[in-house]
């Protein structure tokens, strides 16, 4: 028989335990105006110096709303989407965070974040531009743009003027200036994502190649993997590849770290990677970086969209709806700008004109967005990575083994067709 | 003598207990279950319930990020896994992967063993510097060999253009990525297995030696008669559970190659990774895990079978 003080002992230490697990119970549902804390998810809080801007132009919503109180949730980039999807497959995670658009539609297609309706019909001052739609899913609005990074070609203007090399206009132009590059300075000509191991942004990257040629992965209702645009396109990057152009092995920080130390010709990539590395350099200033108005390629090339939204299981979902709207005011948009540098916000917010002037290259970037695409797959794009997975096993094999870009991309097209059932 | 009168005699309080049912009694038939009782407990939340939520989540068409909401699909995950020959490909990396770590790792970990069982002078210092790569935490261990590898400017590369062979893409080329992902497993597991062994040999009786010695037989001859009987159950459990490690092992190939080159290193936990975070298919990635499961049983089933054949010989 259980004795009455042991009884006692045990009811003690529940009570006790009781306490210890939790406190108030917090209505979600509660107004924004009650304020309370606000857990803010992003890799870019850890991006030097970039990260901190940001997270400073956040902290400015209290200014708005003293009662809010914004607290960093943050982990690297490789990992960040999988910590997030997990923690919110376990209906916890961030109230708020960012998120790539290829990770954000299936968490908006599974209903698990909270409309922002509210943050789009009661907005005043500077319209939201074009941007805005690609927080829409299955007709509602779930997140606002936070940045497009849109992707664009630039160079080292020392090491071409060392070359005695043009800025190349087009893909054979781009190979005989590379072979130039490295012929002239010993340099590394030309560099660009090309690993699996970096797949997540690799197959993004990628999509600067077959967009540039007029492709698509789909035409709306079924996949359109082995189309002859998507051909041209993946045949170009081959030729790049093999020419000696490009360092084979690099991953994208190692080809960044080599842009800044003035040991790589030219790259294409995102304007924040100008952004950093010129923050970061000690050997490039900004009137060093050459641009193009586009990527040499025929067609419009692809963007990078990071949409900001609101986790459906956060404990404060009021106060990140108010937060969503502060961002989108004129007041939030102008603190992201300069936070920001050369990327493309929910609202039309002009730059400094002494940013303009000192970074004659930022515009062209954020010029790109008007006809830049995202890298969703129209129709799939929930299923987007997984399609991208057995395009671009298919790609490496054609970079690798040689053969036939057609023929790699019907095999994928096959199996695209089985994946999709 | 006031010893035996002090205590009473086993037998008598073994009656005593019998005859009459004491708090004693009942907590000797309990002790054994509160004894055992966390190691289950620990066993059930960490081990049981997890496997079998794993394969009852194998039959459910399940995302990520909402894994309470899976749909029942019965056999659908295994019969499309079953008919992909990406399944097979992943198996047969795992299989190719396993089998050359724990072969490499074994050969190379009882010949180091051996070695530094031996007298010689610095034989502490050699041992410390090759039991290093256990230490090495395994993400640094991917990123040295990734530097290593590296095609451009990887160190194996200008080793090799000494002898006159050009650029490699050991980790961007399917011929070379399964050997490069090899080498920087075994590199890492090698030390365990000499650690392992040269324990088991350290406890080999010196006067056997001795014997072989007197019957004049040859190096290779005791090794025969005396060190391998002595270390051979060792060696067989270590290469158990390199299996098994080798079957389940995860950072260093994605960390690597990602699964690549062209799938050639897409094990089946790398698989499993894929499907459930990248596909976000927990349904699937469920279904690769279960045979996977199937595969390590299978293996330790037939390394039990082996054992119990060879103590049979033995008798």
């Amino acid at each position: 028989m259980i004795s009455r003080r042991a009884l006692l002992g045990a009811a003690a230490s529940s009570l006790a335990l009781a306490g210890c697990s939790s406190g108030p119970k917090i209505d979600p549902n509660r107004p924004a105006s009650a304020g309370g804390n606000l857990k803010f998810g992003s890799w870019q809080w850890l991006e030097p110096g970039r990260g901190e801007a940001m997270w400073k132009a956040a902290q400015a919503y209290q200014k708005a709303n003293p009662s809010g109180v914004l607290a960093q949730s943050t982990t690297p980039f490789l990992s960040y989407a999988d910590k997030l999807n997990t923690e919110i497959g376990g209906k916890q995670g961030p109230d708020l965070f960012v998120v790539q658009d290829v990770n954000f539609y299936p968490l908006a297609d599974a209903g698990i974040l909270a409309p922002l309706t509210s943050v789009v019909s009661g907005h005043t001052g500077n319209p939201f531009n074009h941007t805005v739609e690609s927080g829409v899913v299955n007709g509602a609005q779930y997140g606002i743009t936070w940045e497009r990074l849109n992707w664009n070609f630039f160079w080292n203007k020392n090491i071409l003027k060392t070359a005695g090399v043009t800025p190349p206009e087009n893909v054979t132009e781009l190979i005989t200036a590379s072979e130039q590059i490295r012929q002239a300075t010993g340099l590394d000509g030309f560099g660009v994502r090309h690993q699996m191991t970096e797949f997540d942004s690799w197959f993004m990257d990628f999509d600067v190649w077959t967009y540039g040629f007029g492709g698509a992965w789909s035409d709306g209702s079924q996949p359109t993997i082995d189309s002859a645009e998507n051909i041209a396109g993946v045949e170009a990057f081959g030729d790049v590849y093999r020419s000696g152009a490009m360092p084979i092995g690099d991953d994208a920080s190692t080809m960044r770290t080599k842009f800044r130390e003035g040991r790589l010709g030219m790259m294409i990539d995102v304007s924040s990677t100008v952004a950093g590395i010129l923050r970061a350099s000690d050997v490039m200033k900004s009137e060093d970086i050459g641009f193009a108005d586009r990527i040499p390629l025929p067609k419009p090339s692809a963007h990078q969209e990071i949409i900001l939204a609101v986790n459906g299981y956060g404990k404060n979902k009021n106060l990140a709806v108010d937060f969503v709207g502060w961002i989108g005011s004129d007041t939030g948009q102008q603190a992201l700008r300069d936070a920001m540098g050369p990327s493309t916000l929910a609202t039309d917010v002009p730059f400094s004109a002494e940013y303009d002037q000192a970074n004659p290259w930022a515009k062209s970037f954020i010029d790109l967005a008007s006809e830049s695409r995202s890298p969703l797959i129209r129709g799939y794009e929930a299923q987007t990575k997984s399609i991208m997975r057995e395009v671009m096993t298919q790609v490496e094999r054609y970079l690798v083994d040689g053969g036939s870009a057609a023929k790699a991309l019907s095999t994928a097209q096959t199996q695209v067709t089985q994946l999709l059932g | 003598m006031t010893l035996r009168t002090a205590v009473s005699p086993p037998r008598a309080r073994e009656s005593q207990l019998q005859d009459a049912p004491s708090k004693h009694y009942k907590w000797r038939k309990i002790a054994p279950f509160i004894y055992i009782g966390p190691a289950v407990a620990y066993l059930l939340v960490f081990m049981v319930i997890p496997v079998v939520q794993g394969i009852q989540l194998s039959f459910t068409k399940t995302p990520l990020v909402k894994p309470d909401g899976g749909t029942a699909v019965g056999l659908d995950n295994y019969t499309r896994l079953l008919s992909s020959s990406h399944f097979y490909n992943s198996l047969w990396a795992t299989i190719v992967y396993t089998a050359a770590t724990v072969i490499f790792a074994v050969l190379i970990g009882v010949g180091a063993a051996l070695l530094l069982n031996r007298a010689f002078k610095g034989r502490t210092i050699a041992r410390a510097i090759i039991t290093f790569p256990w230490a090495v935490p395994t993400v640094a261990t991917a990123l040295i060999f990734s530097w290593i590898f590296n095609r451009s400017d990887g160190v194996l590369n200008q080793v090799v253009g000494v002898f006159g062979i050009g650029q490699q893409g050991w980790l961007v080329d399917p011929k070379y990525g399964m050997a490069a992902v090899v080498l920087a497993s075994v590199w890492k597991v090698m030390p365990l297995v000499m650690l392992v062994v040269l324990a088991s040999l350290q406890s080999v009786p010196g006067e056997l030696y001795e014997a072989t010695r007197v019957d004049g037989a040859s190096a290779f001859d005791a090794f025969k008669a005396v060190t391998w009987p002595h270390i051979a159950p060792t060696v067989r459990v270590v290469a158990l559970l390199m299996t098994i490690w080798s079957i389940r092992r995860f950072e260093i190939i994605y960390l690597l190659t990602g699964g690549g080159p062209v799938d050639s290193t897409n094990t089946l936990v790398v698989n499993v990774y894929r499907q459930a975070f990248s596909n976000q298919e927990l349904g699937r990635a469920a279904a690769i895990g279960t045979l996977g499961l199937v595969l390590s049983l299978l293996i330790t089933v037939l390394y039990f079978m082996l054992e119990r054949r060879s103590a049979a010989k033995e008798a």
